[in-house]
């Protein structure tokens, strides 16, 4: 192959001429395109568990119950959820509950894995782990957003008895046939739409070979993809890293061979009579107050709660409302209690 | 009709007209004129229009095709979205009528989505094997895109929803693809209808977004 050797030589000569003088960057490289993972920044606070680093922040008193925050995605992180963790109206859930805000294996700034460790048993056993550290012997509750209420309702779903009470913002599907009918709701599909072109050629310039690039092209997609979602674009919740393989493996995880979502998280929660409260944005056109209004009726005692003026990331935009509701929400569970 | 179309049907109509005058995409017929001016359309990887101008030269005892074209991303018709590419093409080896035709390309692209904006240059090598006859060819190619050297700068957005420290400049061996599939071409009289046809994957073999690649050309002989 004399012809593309010499091609190739010709060209990293010319590529070289005019970097010349130019600090060239690797692409793969940790810090480049996408932030350094807990694996790459031992100052970034983690602890170590189930044979894995996990990028992780708690607020509070530890001998108070135990609230664990459980991102969207798959494949997003936390970030989006500390207003939740803040003071609003002079009143902060830290007051009363220890916070834990962790990202899931392989996603945000935890530490990276392949294929075989990003499965949905091996998330609920990481979540399991989490659980008997911070609240060993007594029950937590879980705040989930989006893949987060998937993940509450899948842990729910197997460990009824080590949950005190769910809140579920925007969840996703609970089970496969729901999300079947939604799937072609979630993106813009349409062959002429800027950001798919957009997504297409961006991939004659960074190719998805490693890692840092693979989550790098994971991210075009954030701002235009999901129309949808009516997520603000002035107030943008924030992401550290998109972990594109935990989101394609869990993704995939959920389906059978022929790529047909199969999954069900629901199998077992008549067993679960806590109540659970669901938290949809009003503007959310797919997994806003039509879905979540379905899904309360999965649970055996729910309520829905609709915050106006936000879209999916009510969370994020609407943290004040959403608070509100997650600590009367709490209080209730509270009297119920005594 | 829209108006692309109509264009397109009356430069076929306009080539059944003319007889015996020969276009250059298939390498069979680079010695019968000396230019070409061509148009393409297609998924490649993004919905890409393109024009361009190839020129026959005789050199070191063989026929090469050099050439020049600008494509521009038609979604949107958005001109941040482009290619340039300068190409050679030459029959390397050649049996009856079957030839292996490669062909090398030095390319200029840029885009701005939205989370950066990129300049990239790089090299395109492929093979083409195939039966060349006079009025059509159908070769099955093999190639490699590789995005040599590429600078980046990265959107306010980006840097506000995800890395505030991310890092703009030159990136060295970001990307590159292999394309693999079926070229074709049909001449009727002086103009030759093309098509382009197949898969792409990363330097690693990896999936893409899209997988495939596909694209109809009409070029004009001169």
């Amino acid at each position: 192959m004399r012809a593309p050797q010499w091609i190739t030589a010709t060209c990293l000569g010319l590529g070289g001429l005019m970097a010349l003088g130019c600090e060239t960057l690797d692409p793969g490289a940790p810090g480049n395109l996408v932030p350094p993972t807990v694996a790459e920044d031992a100052s970034l606070p983690a602890i170590e568990m189930n044979g894995s680093r996990f990028h992780l922040e708690t607020f509070g008193n530890p001998a108070n119950p135990v609230i664990v925050f459980l991102h969207g995605g798959p494949g997003s992180d936390y970030r989006g959820l500390l207003r939740l963790a803040e003071r609003r109206n002079g009143y902060s859930l830290a007051d009363e509950y220890f916070l834990v805000f962790w990202d899931q294996r392989g996603t945000g700034l935890s530490m990276r894995h392949d294929k075989g460790l990003l499965t949905t048993d091996v998330y609920v056993n990481d979540l399991n782990t989490l659980a008997d550290r911070y609240s060993p012997g007594r029950p937590v509750f879980l705040i989930g957003e989006s893949w987060g209420g998937m993940f509450a309702t899948r842990y729910i779903n197997q460990y009824p008895e080590r949950v005190a009470g769910a809140v579920l913002i925007e969840s996703g599907p609970l089970d496969g046939a729901t999300q079947e009918r939604l799937k072609d709701d979630m993106f813009d599909l349409d062959l002429g739409s800027e950001w798919l072109n957009d997504y297409a050629w961006a991939s004659q310039f960074l190719s998805p070979d490693d890692h840092a690039r693979m989550d790098y092209e994971r991210m075009l997609g954030a701002r235009d993809g999901q129309p949808k979602f009516h997520q603000s674009t002035v107030d943008p919740q924030p992401v550290w890293r998109l972990g594109a393989a935990a989101s394609k493996y869990i993704t995939e995880d959920g389906q059978d061979e022929n790529g047909v979502f199969n999954y069900d998280f629901t199998t077992n929660l008549a067993a679960y009579t806590t109540p659970v409260l669901f938290i949809a944005g009003a503007w959310s056109e797919v997994l806003g107050p039509s879905l979540q209004q379905e899904q309360v009726l999965r649970y055996p005692s729910a309520s829905l709660q609709v915050v106006d003026g936000a879209g999916h990331d009510v969370a994020w935009v609407k943290a004040t409302e959403v608070l509100t509701a997650a600590r009367a929400y709490l209080d209730a569970l509270k009297g119920g209690s005594q | 009709m829209t108006r692309s179309l109509r264009i397109v049907v009356a430069l076929v109509v306009l080539a059944l007209g003319v007889r015996d005058v020969a276009a250059q995409w298939n390498a069979a017929r680079f010695g019968a004129t000396r230019n070409q001016v061509y148009t393409t359309f297609g998924l490649d990887p993004a919905l890409v229009g393109s024009v361009g101008y190839a020129r026959v030269v005789p050199w070191v005892g063989r026929e090469w095709q050099l050439g020049a074209e600008v494509g521009v991303v038609g979604a949107e018709f958005d001109t941040r979205d482009f290619r340039a590419r300068l190409q050679a093409r030459t029959t390397v080896v050649r049996w009856r009528s079957v030839r292996l035709v490669g062909s090398a390309a030095f390319i200029t692209r840029g885009t701005e989505n939205s989370i950066y904006r990129a300049l990239s240059f790089g090299a395109d090598v492929t093979g083409a094997l195939g039966v060349y006859r006079r009025r059509w060819f159908v070769a099955g190619e093999f190639g490699r895109d590789k995005a040599i050297i590429t600078h980046l700068t990265h959107s306010d957005w980006y840097r506000q929803k995800f890395y505030r420290d991310a890092k703009d400049g030159w990136y060295l061996d970001a990307g590159g693809t292999y394309h693999y599939g079926v070229v074709s071409s049909v001449a009727i009289g002086r103009t030759e209808i093309g098509v382009r046809a197949g898969w792409q994957r990363t330097e690693d073999f990896n999936d893409m977004v899209p997988p495939m690649y596909a694209s109809v050309g009409i070029g004009v002989g001169f």
